[in-house]
């Protein structure tokens, strides 16, 4: 469960970041 | 009055572990990831916010974007792995760290993919990477991600590659430390998105943010270490190849501690050299003055465990964890131990032992053979002491065994859970493959997930 977790939090972390570099990209070109 | 109840007069003090203690954990938890993301993000709202240069294409400002992303990412490891004992203990130490090793490899990825899209889209660069006519902050750039490689390839197959734990520690602070200035260089010289003065101090304040912190881990956190020193009062040889370090604390007061927590250990060297190995503590939180480690031989540094000889100095950074009864108070506790994973549990139970606790109390406990039995005699002793039955699982059982034999099992769970089980906490130490099979087969019985509790205690 907890290795499960952390691997959950680091993908949910990732896919955030993931999202907010594609905004940027997104509306620096808009 | 018993050994047990002896020092239960001792005050015991402990932040949090009572009922509302657990929804302050909740809150404090939130907090802390909150802090977390506000870390990692803030240089990509800053980009978002201002924008620099008119935009070159989507693919082209997204690669850009994840090369910023993945280098305030690695500045973030250092306050990840920094031990602040406030932030981690909502999570829990090794949740720290297991978080650590998957938020690195995705921060690996961004940074792997942040070259990959800008030569995909603008293949003459590779030109501009040759050594006659590479610029300085390109080739910091480069040498960042080499460093960083080296980094994840030593980390994810350290054991494969045969490297020892202590010199691996070294090196992995070197290189990230390396790949982490070289990135902020081959950033502050390439420039374009940090052209604005204010950017420019963000990335200053970052930088100065993680010097700050390796001062903290490497200079003032060892010195405190130095001036709170433990002896070694007694090295005892235990059933199963274990050995039980008793120290006390030498001229100050040590620690209180959760009884199941642990503490980072060094031993023969001073607490700069950076060999410090993470053991929970076996000794009841009742009797903070005597702090015991109870280690099985099966590394390079729990094999010389036994040549340590009494009087010798130690140095604890601690206490971490939350693998602790009194952080989930309940009506009746059920503990799970596989091998060496007793160790916590029996902090826990001379504890209750220590408090004089009437509370009901279930004990499975999975081993080799009965002749290894680590605290055989003393947990026969703590049943006079305590409501606790103990059920012993034996891989190799001797010829006239009666009781249980094999892998702890759904129907050997069914024998043996109280019937109201949803009414106690659940508590499994051991091997990360049997921790993560019981607590399956723990859920497939009915408990709730939440009355759970692991510790996985292979950090190294």
């Amino acid at each position: 469960m907890r290795l499960f977790l952390a691997k959950i939090l680091a993908l949910t972390t990732g896919i955030l970041i993931l999202l907010l570099a594609a905004m940027f990209a997104f509306f620096q070109n808009y | 009055m018993s050994d047990y109840q002896r020092t239960s007069a001792i005050r015991f003090r402990t932040k949090g572990c009572n009922g509302v203690g657990n929804m302050n954990y909740v809150q404090r938890g939130f907090f802390w990831v909150g802090i977390y993301l506000c870390l990692v993000l803030t240089p990509l709202f800053v980009l978002l916010l201002a924008p620099g240069l008119s935009g070159s294409g989507f693919w082209w400002d997204f690669s850009i974007a994840l090369g910023f992303a993945g280098t305030s990412m690695m500045g973030a490891m250092f306050v990840l792995t920094a031990r602040f004992r406030h932030a981690a203990a909502p999570f829990g130490i090794d949740l720290i760290y297991y978080f650590h090793r998957w938020i690195a490899l995705v921060a690996f990825i961004f940074i792997i993919v942040h070259p990959a899209i800008l030569l995909f889209l603008e293949p003459v660069f590779l030109e501009d990477l040759r050594i006659s006519v590479i610029s300085w902050h390109m080739l910091a750039g480069v040498i960042s991600l080499i460093t960083l490689t080296i980094l994840m390839v030593t980390s994810l197959w350290r054991q494969q590659l045969k490297i020892h734990y202590d010199a691996w520690r070294i090196w992995h602070t070197l290189f990230a430390i390396t790949a982490l200035g070289l990135a902020i260089v081959h950033i502050e010289g390439v420039g374009n998105y940090v052209s604005s003065p204010w950017k420019r101090i963000l990335w200053a304040a970052i930088s100065a943010c993680c010097l700050i912190l390796l001062l903290y881990v490497r200079l003032i956190k060892p010195l405190v270490l130095l001036r709170h020193p433990y002896r070694v009062e007694q090295v005892v040889k235990e059933r199963g190849d274990a050995w039980t370090l008793v120290l006390r604390p030498q001229g100050h007061s040590g620690f209180t501690f959760m009884p199941g927590q642990f503490a980072w250990l060094t031993l023969r060297n001073s607490p700069f050299a950076l060999k410090e190995h993470p053991f929970s503590i076996s000794s009841s939180a009742m009797q903070p003055q005597e702090i015991q480690f109870t280690i099985k031989e099966l590394g390079d540094f729990t094999r010389r465990i036994k040549d340590v000889f009494p009087g010798q100095t130690a140095y604890l950074d601690g206490p971490y964890g939350a693998f602790s009864m009194d952080r989930h108070p309940s009506s009746d506790y059920v503990f799970i131990a596989g091998g060496i994973g007793i160790a916590p549990i029996m902090g826990m139970l001379r504890t209750l032992a220590d408090r004089g606790d009437s509370r009901s109390l279930l004990l499975i406990y999975a081993y080799k053979t009965w002749e290894g039995l680590t605290f055989q005699e003393e947990l026969e002793k703590l049943k006079e002491h305590l409501h606790l039955r103990v059920v012993y699982v034996l891989d190799t059982p001797p010829d006239n065994w009666q009781g249980e034999s094999g892998f702890i099992t759904d129907e050997l769970l069914a024998r043996h859970l109280p019937v109201a089980m949803n009414q106690h906490e659940y508590y499994l130490c051991g091997p990360v493959v049997m921790t993560a099979m019981v607590e399956k087969a723990l859920r497939r019985q009915g408990v709730p997930l939440h009355q759970i509790h692991s510790e996985i205690f292979n950090l190294a």
